[in-house]
């Protein structure tokens, strides 16, 4: 062959390789895509969104780069609380890393609970618009996380950070989708077995005390690391509530096994007013408890007094 | 009797010399003193822990272990990028330029020998400067990890959370520290940058000029990276385009090694747990590209007269 026809020839042996090639690593692409290792490509918005710059640097293999600039960017805003900007570098972040549940979280924290919780107490806006206000933004940290969902919905912890979300009682709650986000993370396969505690907390807020949701508890109870105090808390007043017993003290010294346990643990929950978990029985018990240590009602010590105490605190007394 | 000693090529005691000679020709040019950067760039990532959230533990400290995962990839891989393209770039024309290629080539030593040793001088530089950015990174990463944890266990524990969801965050935040995964990332950095070098490589096969060398192999490595968006934009169902332009883009498209499918480093710095198999993929594809970047350059290379 003539030297000069060389490179011809070898220009000619890429575009066949790569003819070869292309199929293959088409193939290794599409299986790296369904495990999520390759993020899909960049979106014409989020290029203008993000500047020339940094999407020579996104395209060149940095895209996490990019994600943790915008990252330190919406930090920056939220110093000086730009809500409207966290959210703007925020939706940034995420579009450059869709399934990033950190982001996600940071996002919806930012949403739900910063900006909301300064429209309605340091905006300085009239009281019904930072309450209008404060509310939307919390939507806001709610459909951010959904969307999570969507673009990862093999992620347990987006869910169970959209459950925590719409169980927090100071967060326009949502017992019954809270329920369902955690249920969600379950049948994700990979959740941790404590998310098991908390979905049945939803679904004891969400008014389900049925004598299923019983025998639920009963089986989550068989687990030693479940027998956490707020468990044995709600086993007492469902079943309190379900079988009413003749004797209340019999009842909390078979759930919690001591006198001394059954006061402390229910008086924790009883003075416990942001949680809305079932009470039956509860006020019953601590004052069988106290009258046997000697407590009165009225007395300092007493939980039924420090529960006054914190109802008028936050101007809930009847 | 005795025979003419054979003068076959692909002989690895040759090979490794030249490789050899080509790594401390590389080293005298004081490639190490970026390591002197780099440092400063992970002791700067270390310092943005300006995020102090009180009231979710579990988040605390969190994004710092991401700053340095991702300067620190980040910085491997512009490092790598440049230096496979600026060192492979110099290596034919410096030759010429000391006439050592002359020398060479007067001796029994076949091109392709040449050839591949030179470029694996140049891998080995690579995989020696990433395997030290490896170490330093992991060292840092490591103390920092160390103390992360402590601080959010003791923010759970102050919050009262259970032993097993302080197990959970414990466990989380040790997977955005040293793992199996991230060496594997730096491992993906090094494939990345040994296509970039072999490209390199047979780019100054057809030609001889250094600054010509680098500029292409940088368009080409951007090129790369666009080849998976340009296959989805054109070829795919909504591309609009003719038979005749899809061939002439795939032939287009084919010269051009896919860079994108090595932003799996991406997926490393979020904490993604890598396989042995994925990784497996990615060491076949790139001993594709090698093969085939060595055997174009060595066609064009054989016969080429100084």
């Amino acid at each position: 062959m003539k030297p000069r026809y060389r490179p011809l020839v070898g220009i000619g042996i890429l575009v066949l390789g790569g003819l070869v090639r292309m199929p293959l690593e088409q193939g290794v692409v599409e299986d790296f895509r369904n495990k999520g290792l390759l993020p899909e490509p960049l979106q014409l918005s989020l290029r203008e969104r993000i500047g020339q710059n940094s999407s020579v640097i996104a395209l060149a293999g940095l895209r996490t780069l990019v994600a943790t600039f915008s990252h330190l960017k919406a930090t920056e805003f939220f110093t000086v609380q730009d809500w409207p900007k966290v959210e703007d570098s925020m939706e940034t972040v995420v579009q450059l890393v869709p399934r990033d549940a950190y982001y996600r979280d940071m996002g919806a924290w930012h949403k739900a609970y910063n900006a909301a919780s300064y429209y309605l107490n340091d905006s300085g806006l009239p009281p019904l618009i930072a309450k209008a206000e404060s509310r939307r933004w919390t939507a806001k940290g709610r459909e951010f996380l959904e969307r999570g969902i969507r673009n990862s919905p093999n992620d347990w912890r987006m869910y169970a950070s959209l459950g925590h979300l719409l169980s927090d009682t100071n967060r326009s709650p949502d017992p019954e989708a809270a329920e369902a986000a955690y249920a969600g993370a379950i049948a994700t396969g990979n959740a941790p077995a404590y998310l098991e505690r908390f979905r049945f907390f939803a679904e004891v807020r969400a008014g389900k005390h049925s004598a299923e949701t019983l025998e639920k508890l009963h089986k989550l109870l068989e687990v030693q690391r479940n027998r956490v105090p707020t468990m044995l808390c709600i086993l007492y007043s469902l079943e309190y509530q379900l079988n009413e017993p003749d004797d209340p003290l019999a009842l909390a010294l078979e759930v919690f096994g001591t006198e001394k346990k059954a006061l402390r643990n229910l008086g924790s929950y009883f003075v416990d007013i942001r949680e809305s978990l079932p009470m039956n029985g509860v006020e019953t018990a601590i004052r069988i408890l106290e009258a046997r240590e000697g407590i009165a009602p009225e007395d300092e010590r007493s939980f039924i007094h420090f529960r006054k105490e914190v109802l008028k605190r936050n101007g809930l007394e009847r | 009797m005795s025979s003419a000693p054979k003068n076959r090529p692909l002989n690895p005691r040759r090979i490794g010399v030249i490789m050899m000679h080509t790594f401390t020709q590389l080293v005298r040019m004081k490639v190490f003193y970026f390591l002197g950067i780099f440092s400063v760039i992970l002791l700067a990532s270390n310092l943005f822990d300006i995020q102090n959230i009180d009231q979710r533990p579990d988040l605390d400290g969190t994004d710092v272990l991401r700053s340095i995962r991702s300067w620190s990839l980040g910085t491997m891989t512009l490092f790598s990028v440049v230096l496979g393209v600026v060192a492979t770039a110099l290596l034919l024309p410096k030759d010429i330029e000391d006439r050592t290629l002359y020398t060479v080539l007067a001796k029994p030593v076949p091109r392709l020998d040449y050839l591949i040793g030179k470029l694996f001088g140049v891998l080995m530089l690579l995989f020696v400067s990433l395997a030290l950015m490896d170490v330093l990174m992991s060292a840092v990463l490591a103390i920092r990890t160390h103390y992360v944890v402590a601080e959010q266990v003791a923010g759970m524990k102050a919050a009262g959370w259970s032993e097993d969801q302080m197990e959970v965050v414990r466990q989380q935040t040790m997977n955005q520290g040293v793992t199996w995964s991230l060496h594997g990332g730096v491992l993906i950095v090094f494939l990345r940058a040994t296509v970039v070098a072999s490209l390199s490589l047979l780019l100054s096969t057809f030609t001889t000029s250094t600054l010509f060398t680098t500029i292409t192999g940088l368009m080409m490595y951007f090129i790369g990276n666009f080849e998976q968006e340009a296959l989805s934009m054109y070829l795919g169902p909504q591309g609009g385009m003719g038979p005749l332009e899809r061939l002439v883009s795939m032939i287009v498209m084919s010269i051009f090694p896919n860079f994108s499918i090595y932003n799996l480093v991406d997926s490393v710095i979020e904490g993604t747990p890598l396989l042995l198999g994925d990784l497996g993929g990615m060491i076949g594809i790139t001993a594709y590209y090698l093969v085939l970047h060595l055997f174009v350059s060595w066609i064009v290379f054989a016969k080429k007269e100084f």
